[in-house]
């Protein structure tokens, strides 16, 4: 009688252990306007559909010339983020660089953002007029014109800081042009002068995104809105950049093109609202 | 006498999932299906198929991961009341990105698996007597050997850097298992509960630990010469989140239950089987992951 009692209850305790099942229901919390939480922001740096892993020779460009990638950096700023009731939260003087050879530098956060639906994301490539004629005691973090080693993102003699650069290697370049078939594309000029210099041409750029699911910030969600970074726009943008042609690009008269490229390399991918 | 013979031809166990869950997209449990039970040991060949979809939300990075394993699997009796299960598999298994139809495959060893169950009880074994119902209890456990590749590359284009897609978990785990087995005349029911605890690997990451459970029913009949044995139950997985160096992803785990239907048949000393799961209910990865249906068949010698 004993044994048949444990049978039975090691029957239902197993029976029981199928019933159970962890569902956890999800429902949008209700909007507290009080409260606020971060947003980050992921730049993942892409070739076409491929990763982007630096001093490989694995791409093609439209014009059929191979390359290899060997820096990326860019200058984000300006970020706005719009609400699906249409009003934006701007988060002005936050300047940040993304660097491709330093994975913490790809995921921004914002802090103190309000409670809402965010719909849209806004931002600037570069750095904007106003902030690029402060006095250099206000440019300070990634802005310290000291702060870039070897891997200059200033230009001391010319128009402020390179907004945007990649530079790498292809064999369709002439060793005539490079004669280690190198590139270099620097973007540059916000459109001011330096030191009563003519002005530049403006190759600021903004850049507004929808998010294909909107990021949902309450006092527990804190979302990660995951850019997709296409390198290969550089090239194969509105503009088709050859790199047997276009392989020096150091003037911003000459960078508009570039751009006008690149403004188009951005797309959100997807958003996570996870539960904190 | 000639039921006890027949009951061990064909009493059937369940256990849960094994060797592919740590690379089947961190869910790809895979249970045993009905095996041939009883003294008997045996060595046979398991095919199993399974796939996911996932990264469902992404627009660029949604993609199906497809696992086929072969498996080398045996039991064998070296005290009478104690088995020993070994699970060998080898997969070949690839991923395709949904946007680009780019694929990266996957080949090599899995992680081999070690079990060892004690009869607890067996009405079988215990006694000749005639009964109406019989019970059979096996209780032990085993290890999940790190003998699969684990490789987390994010520089490297010919690796897919995702822990999920991997040839095995690169730790070694310790698994517990309980098995019921009941039969009235031609009917017969299996329930199994499997524990699985996870250690974290060299790389520092470590899968969640899992909690599988199955039951289902059987019915025995012959076609000729042969004894036929349809079947349909339920499988259930869960799974924690895992977690790298320390960090939890929330995005990892989950449960996905399944209904199971397949037909076994045995000839003398062979035994063939095959299985179909379908998923029914799931919530993997925080969604972001969907099993699709799956298949299992197998070979079998028993000695």
């Amino acid at each position: 009688m004993r044994l048949a009692y444990s049978y039975s209850c090691l029957v239902s305790t197993l029976v029981a252990s199928l019933l159970f099942i962890s569902c956890s229901k999800e429902t949008d919390d209700a909007i507290d306007p009080n409260a606020t939480n971060s947003v980050a922001i992921e730049f993942e740096n892409r070739v076409g559909d491929q990763k982007l892993v630096l001093g490989t020779p694995a791409y093609k460009n439209a014009a059929g010339e191979p390359f290899a990638l060997t820096k990326l950096n860019y200058f984000i700023s300006n970020i706005a983020l719009r609400k699906e009731d249409g009003t934006v939260q701007q988060f002005p003087n936050q300047y940040f660089l993304i660097r491709q050879t330093d994975s913490q530098s790809q995921l921004i956060t914002l802090k103190d953002v309000p409670s809402g639906n965010y719909s849209d994301i806004t931002f600037t490539i570069g750095v904007d007029s106003v902030k690029s004629l402060s006095p250099v005691a206000e440019r300070v973090g990634v802005l310290d014109i000291t702060s870039y080693g070897d891997d200059g993102m200033y230009w001391n003699w010319n128009s402020g800081y390179i907004f945007f650069k990649i530079e790498g290697t292809s064999t369709a370049i002439p060793t005539t042009a490079n004669a280690n078939q190198q590139f270099g594309i620097h973007v540059g000029g916000y459109g001011g002068g330096w030191n009563g210099s003519p002005k530049t041409v403006n190759n600021l750029r903004t850049v507004t995104l929808s998010m294909p699911t909107k990021a949902t910030v309450r006092s527990n969600i804190a979302p990660t809105v995951h850019l997709l970074v296409d390198a290969l726009k550089v090239f194969d943008g509105p503009n088709k950049i050859s790199l047997a042609k276009t392989n020096s690009v150091h003037m911003p008269a000459a960078a508009t093109p570039v751009a006008d490229n690149y403004k188009t390399m951005f797309q959100v991918d997807h958003v996570h609202n996870d539960k904190q | 006498m000639k039921k006890y013979i027949i009951w061990c031809l064909i009493m059937t166990l369940t256990v849960p999932a094994l060797a592919c869950d740590l690379c089947g997209c961190s869910n790809g449990g895979s249970f045993f299906g009905i095996l041939p039970q009883g003294h008997r040991g045996f060595v046979g060949l398991r095919y199993r198929y399974n796939s996911y979809h996932s990264h469902l939300g992404s627009q660029n990075l949604s993609s199906r991961e497809q696992f086929r394993t072969a498996e080398i699997w045996g039991r064998f009796y070296p005290i009478k009341r104690v088995q020993v299960m070994a699970f060998v598999p080898y997969q070949f298994s690839q991923q395709t990105m949904l946007k680009s139809g780019l694929t990266t495959p996957l080949q090599g060893l899995s992680d081999i698996t070690v079990l060892a169950h004690y009869n607890v009880l067996n009405t079988f074994m215990d006694t000749e007597t005639d009964r109406t119902i019989n019970h059979n209890l096996l209780a032990g456990g085993g290890v999940k050997l790190a003998t699969g590749r684990f490789q987390y590359n994010e520089n490297s284009l010919t690796d897919v850097a995702n822990p999920n897609f991997q040839l095995g978990t690169g730790s070694t785990d310790w698994i517990s298992n309980l098995i019921y087995t009941a039969r009235y005349k031609n009917w017969g029911l299996n329930a199994d509960v499997s524990y699985r605890i996870t250690t974290k690997n060299p790389d520092g990451y470590r899968f969640g630990n899992r909690l599988n459970s199955s039951a289902s029913v059987f019915y025995l009949t012959s076609l000729g010469s042969r004894s036929v044995m349809p079947n349909a139950g339920l499988f259930v997985e869960q799974a924690g989140h895992d977690s790298r160096q320390g960090e939890v992803n929330k995005q990892t785990g989950g449960y996905a239950t399944y209904l199971n239907v397949g037909t076994e048949v045995y000839l003398n000393k062979l035994s063939v089987g095959v299985s179909y799961r379908k998923p029914v209910m799931q919530h993997l990865s925080d969604g972001e992951l969907r099993a699709n249906a799956q298949l299992t068949t197998h070979i079998t010698v028993l000695f």
